[in-house]
């Protein structure tokens, strides 16, 4: 991955502008590298905020519903080692039970599984 | 017949048959002439005259070695430095014929050029060639220096030129994000 590029995510993961979520949202997971698909996911993830984690869970094809396993499984790693998981929990629960696809719900059942474990 | 009684008479003397006389010199050239020449009557003075026994020997051993010298003497009928002149001319002229003879000739002549045209390749042809050598492959070296240096310093620039700074606001960030994603796309089509 290009060093900038990882320095711009990182920049922005660190912003304390909410806009830097769209940014990363617009630029990082909407690109068509998966080393910038998956550390833009990690960084949102990081942020550990309702929006950045809303992008990474319930979105198809976006965190740990990407079509590249590399980039879902390193999304659920980083959410499995967040400290505080009160609002990575919230928003699981409510993509189980109100998501329309399917598919975005098994996935965000698996992960909920796994914290349970955690 | 009468047997007269032998006993051994210790008194009388009896004459030793093995006795011989001894003349009243002991210089065996006493009565020798050489080539009609007399000898020096000091070589034939009996100088051991008054020794007995054991310088007896002594006397015929330095008789023995004045006759070799006088023999060595004689035996060398031509001057030494005659001698010596004769063998360094022999010698010379064997060496002037060996040297003049045309297979010997021929090989020095073979000798000499064959140096000469070693001295040359030393001294021009190889030696030119070494130092063409070099000098290219340090005009290669130089080139390929500054070709290096110039890519090493566009790289280093682009890189401080590049470096994403801190403090930027959210929309600077994105521009420089689309920026980036134009030279990579740029790079990959130049590569392409």
């Amino acid at each position: 991955m290009n060093k900038n590029v990882a320095e711009i995510i990182d920049a922005l993961a660190a912003h304390e502008d909410h806009s830097s979520i769209d940014v990363l949202e617009e630029l990082g997971t909407n690109s068509p590298d998966n080393e910038v698909r998956e550390y833009t996911s990690r960084a949102l993830v990081r942020k550990n905020l309702h929006d950045s984690l809303k992008i990474v869970i319930i979105n198809q094809g976006k965190g740990i519903n990407d079509l590249s396993p590399a980039v879902a499984m390193s999304t659920i790693n980083e959410i499995l080692s967040l400290k505080d998981k009160s609002e990575v929990i919230r928003i699981l629960d409510d993509t189980i039970n109100m998501h329309s696809d399917e598919t975005v719900k098994e996935n965000a059942r698996s992960v909920k599984s796994l914290l349970a474990l955690g | 017949m009468e047997i007269r009684k032998i006993e051994l008479n210790l008194g009388q003397k009896v004459a030793n048959p093995f006795k011989t006389t001894r003349k009243s010199t002991t210089n065996p050239f006493y009565s020798i002439n050489f080539e009609g020449h007399t000898i020096d009557p000091l070589i034939c003075a009996d100088v051991l005259e008054g020794f007995k026994g054991k310088e007896s020997k002594l006397k015929m051993i330095s008789a023995s070695v004045i006759g070799s010298f006088t023999k060595l003497r004689n035996s060398i009928t031509e001057p030494i430095t005659k001698f010596v002149n004769r063998i360094k001319e022999d010698v010379s002229t064997a060496w002037n014929n060996t040297i003049n003879h045309d297979s010997i000739k021929h090989l020095t002549e073979n000798i000499h050029t064959t140096g000469e045209k070693i001295n040359s390749i030393l001294n021009y042809d190889i030696g030119k060639g070494i130092s063409d050598s070099i000098n290219s492959v340090k005009n290669d070296i130089t080139g390929i220096g500054k070709d290096l240096l110039v890519k090493w310093n566009d790289l280093i620039g682009k890189i401080h030129e590049h470096k994403i700074p801190s403090g930027l606001s959210v929309a600077e960030y994105r521009d420089l994000w689309i920026k980036e994603n134009e030279l990579i796309a740029n790079s990959i089509k130049e590569a392409a």
